[in-house]
């Protein structure tokens, strides 16, 4: 089907890969999404857009890290526009819960910037 | 409940008397196949998005030039990545104009939707409504009953291409012919 529509681009987003089991079977299933990964990547198919979001764990970085370069690698932890999305949601709930309204202003702050200064990119 | 076997044989009566064509043969494929419904996850991964949330992605070079090419993009984080906040993003910002094909959003809180049968059995369903493809329906009996269908590309015969879907559950697996 990917090469059956090859003049047409195909975006395949494959999210959260670290939460493929890979503790049973041998090959694991994550090691076969991984595989098919790899495999995505050796057809070299022009209309193909692929991208995959994980955990960088051993594993999953042996066999991603070769295959995207790095301006096409983003980590999320060191990333300014991930830090201020975590502060847009902290700093919109606590002004807009009704059980935070009762708390003075300076309080409100100090729950936004420690929040958001201990999220680490979560 | 009729049996895949009954459904298959009715469909295949239906095809080759030509008893009815169109509308009535594509709501009865669809019948057959039920496939999964994308949008459930897709709405509730929509609802508990923050407003311009990883705008900052989908507005970037990174983001653009990907887009643009068929270089693998890798994004990684701590626990981020175990939310369905990015994929969601990909699905709302369409890159092309028009989804040619059609667009799938499968998430996370449903590993049931992961099950590649159904993932296929959803995307032929998309595919049958995309007027880019006309297609044409036969029905082949194996031992174990399969659909075999045949799309084929209105500007392109190169693009033809057949599946076929083995509904036997020891064989649940497609297998593509040149």
């Amino acid at each position: 089907m990917l090469k059956a529509s090859q003049d047409v681009p195909i975006y395949f987003v494959i999210d959260a890969i670290d939460e493929c089991p890979h503790t049973t079977g041998i090959p694991s299933l994550r090691d076969q999404v991984l595989a098919l990964v790899k495999k995505l990547v050796a057809l070299k198919l022009a209309n193909l857009r692929l991208c995959v979001t994980s955990r960088p764990e051993d594993d999953i970085r042996t066999t991603l890290g070769p295959l995207a370069s790095t301006s096409n690698t983003i980590s999320l932890h060191d990333e300014s526009g991930q830090k201020r999305d975590i502060v847009d949601f902290v700093t919109s709930v606590v002004l807009s819960d009704a059980n935070m309204q009762r708390w003075r202003e300076e309080e409100k702050q100090l729950v936004i910037e420690t929040l958001s200064d201990k999220s680490n990119g979560m | 409940m009729r049996s895949v076997r009954d459904l298959l044989a009715a469909l295949s009566l239906a095809v080759q008397a030509k008893m009815f064509t169109g509308n009535q043969l594509r709501h009865d494929l669809a019948k057959w196949l039920s496939p999964p419904d994308p949008f459930v996850n897709l709405n509730i991964a929509n609802d508990t998005r923050h407003r311009d949330t990883t705008k900052w992605f989908t507005q970037s070079s990174v983001f653009k030039s990907w887009g643009e090419s068929n270089s693998l993009l890798w994004i990684h984080g701590k626990r981020t990545c175990s939310n369905p906040l990015l994929a969601v993003s990909f699905y709302n910002r369409t890159l092309c104009p028009q989804p040619v094909v059609g667009k799938r959003f499968l998430g996370t809180s449903s590993i049931k939707l992961f099950l590649f049968r159904k993932l296929m059995l959803s995307t032929i369903d998309q595919l049958c409504d995309h007027p880019g493809f006309k297609w044409h329906l036969e029905i082949w009996f194996g031992i174990h009953g399969v659909l075999f269908l045949r799309f084929q590309g209105h500007r392109q015969a190169r693009c033809a291409r057949t599946v076929v879907f083995s509904h036997c559950p020891a064989q649940q697996q497609i297998q593509r012919f040149p």
